[in-house]
């Protein structure tokens, strides 16, 4: 609970400037979320306006507005008779949607590339509940049509995703490499699965969720379904994957430097350097790894530990120094260790790992 | 979209203008059109000079996920169309020319806009949007 009271601190001192300033007003949206809440209810009842965007009388006529739009597009593009859908499967759809844009706008993106459209349209506007039942109804259906064979693989690759999405979203390959899986496989999946996820052009074609209900129905408990990420264990899978990745990939002197006691400052070109040498999967790697091994909150799980012992049984730690120096992220060096010792003197250390001083 | 939420808008923009509470908390499920919203609100405002800046917090982006990264983006963005506040914030950093967002006081807005020597002739509006995906991801149970 440590950050959510800071992520409550910008909005302490901006709802205090603006009762200060009576020139400066402040708009803020968000879900219903209960610290928010607490918040507002402790701001005296003059100083601001809550609304409930799910309470606007306009919102049925406008995300029908929005879907007829929506809809038309598809139509034109596809040579469909037009009105489509006919009126009475328009009005389950806006029925089932719930007031909620994001499932026109992702039903609509999974119509692309979609034979027997109409069928789609039937069957989810037969997906009955309220809130956000529907909405995790056509993830499902969208997850099952398209994903067929290698569950297991595309579980992997659904974690190292979302796992990584927090540091830095990585692209198809370096999700191959990090899981294992086919790199074309990974590559058909995110063609595949466009109405969910996305390549992002402004972090290298990293793979993203469309929408933060994408992530949060991966990991929910409430819907049944093949897949369910558990993301502690996603987060220590990848952990090891990168620990894993460095004892493999870091090799003495990875720049490579004709003298060794040049200070860094005295190095020519480090950026190219970096781009030839370090490769971008153990770049994450290192400056990635404690955050995820360290994500588990008990310390019990051996193969974590067996990794850890690999890793700073040799040279790897010098080696991975070096790269945060090439990178300039010397500085993330030590709270990286500072994390990996809290996280091992958790008590419930295993009592073979107990007895050992190193990690003490 | 265009065409959509057209009263609630208008009723938003009224607000600014003729309300008396400083701020406004815009809530609903995620998926329901808030940022949306937000979007349509900031080009509004911005078409009638009012807008002073805007953030949009983003959960699976690093930077735009940082609750200390909310208050310098504002403050940068308002320093940028109000020259009398870009003339503070610029003595206060040549004061302290090491400041980071992670040093930075908490007070460290409050102060400035104390010192302002003279007021916008209009209001000015911040715009933050999803707030709740600002914050530490593990302390709310999400990936």
């Amino acid at each position: 609970m440590r950050r959510r009271s800071q992520s409550s601190t910008p909005l302490k001192h901006l709802t205090c400037a603006a009762t200060r300033a009576s020139w400066l007003k402040i708009i803020l949206t968000s879900r219903p979320e209960a610290d928010i809440r607490r918040f507002f209810d402790g701001l005296p009842q003059s100083s601001y306006l809550g609304y409930d965007l799910g309470t606007d009388q306009e919102a049925s006529g406008d995300l029908r507005t929005f879907a007829r739009s929506e809809f038309e597009l598809v139509a034109r593009k596809q040579h469909l008779s037009t009105p489509w859908p006919e009126e009475w499967l328009l009005d389950r759809i806006i029925l089932r949607a719930h007031g909620l844009f994001i499932f026109i706008k992702t039903l609509v993106r999974a119509l692309e590339h979609r034979p027997n459209r109409t069928e789609f349209l039937e069957a989810t506007s037969e997906e009955a509940g309220v809130g956000l039942k529907p909405l995790y109804g056509l993830y499902s259906n969208i997850l099952n049509s398209r994903i067929v064979h290698s569950k297991d693989e595309f579980q992997r690759v659904i974690e190292v995703l979302l796992a990584a999405a927090s540091h830095r979203a990585l692209c198809e390959e370096k999700i191959a490499e990090l899981t294992g899986v086919k790199p074309n496989l990974v590559e058909m999946w995110v063609d595949e699965l466009s109405s969910l996820l996305y390549r992002d052009e402004g972090t290298n074609r990293g793979i993203r969720v469309r929408h933060l209900s994408i992530s949060e129905f991966l990991v929910s408990d409430d819907y049944p379904r093949d897949y369910r990420i558990n993301r502690q264990d996603a987060n220590v899978q990848l952990g090891i994957s990168c620990l894993k990745t460095m004892v493999r990939q870091l090799p003495l002197n990875i720049s490579p430097l004709e003298d060794s006691r040049l200070a860094n400052a005295d190095i020519k070109d480090p950026p190219s350097r970096i781009t030839k040498n370090v490769p971008d999967c153990l770049q994450y790697s290192c400056l990635s790894w404690s955050n995820h091994l360290c994500f588990a909150t008990d310390n019990n799980d051996q193969q974590v530990w067996d990794s850890l012992e690999k890793f700073f049984e040799g040279s790897s730690p010098l080696f991975w120094i070096e790269v945060l120096s090439i990178l300039g992220m010397v500085p993330m060096g030590a709270p990286s260790i500072r994390r990996v010792i809290s996280w091992a003197k958790v008590s419930s250390a295993p009592a073979c790992i107990s007895g050992n001083s190193d990690w003490q | 979209m265009k065409d959509t939420r057209k009263s609630r808008l208008k009723d938003i923009i009224d607000w600014v203008v003729n309300k008396s509470e400083d701020t406004y908390w815009i809530y609903g499920l995620p998926g329901i059109g808030k940022t949306s919203l937000a979007h349509s609100i900031c080009a509004s405002l911005h078409n009638q000079n009012k807008l002073a800046g805007a953030f949009f917090c983003q959960r699976d982006d690093p930077k735009l996920s940082e609750p200390r990264n909310i208050l310098p983006a504002l403050i940068y963005k308002l320093a940028e169309i109000f020259p009398p506040f870009r003339k503070i914030v610029a003595n206060r950093l040549r004061k302290d020319a090491n400041l980071t967002p992670k040093s930075m006081k908490n007070s460290f807005f409050l102060d400035l806009l104390d010192n302002l020597p003279k007021h916008p002739n209009d209001f000015l509006v911040f715009v933050i949007d999803a707030f709740d995906e600002c914050g530490d991801d593990r302390s709310r149970l999400r990936l």
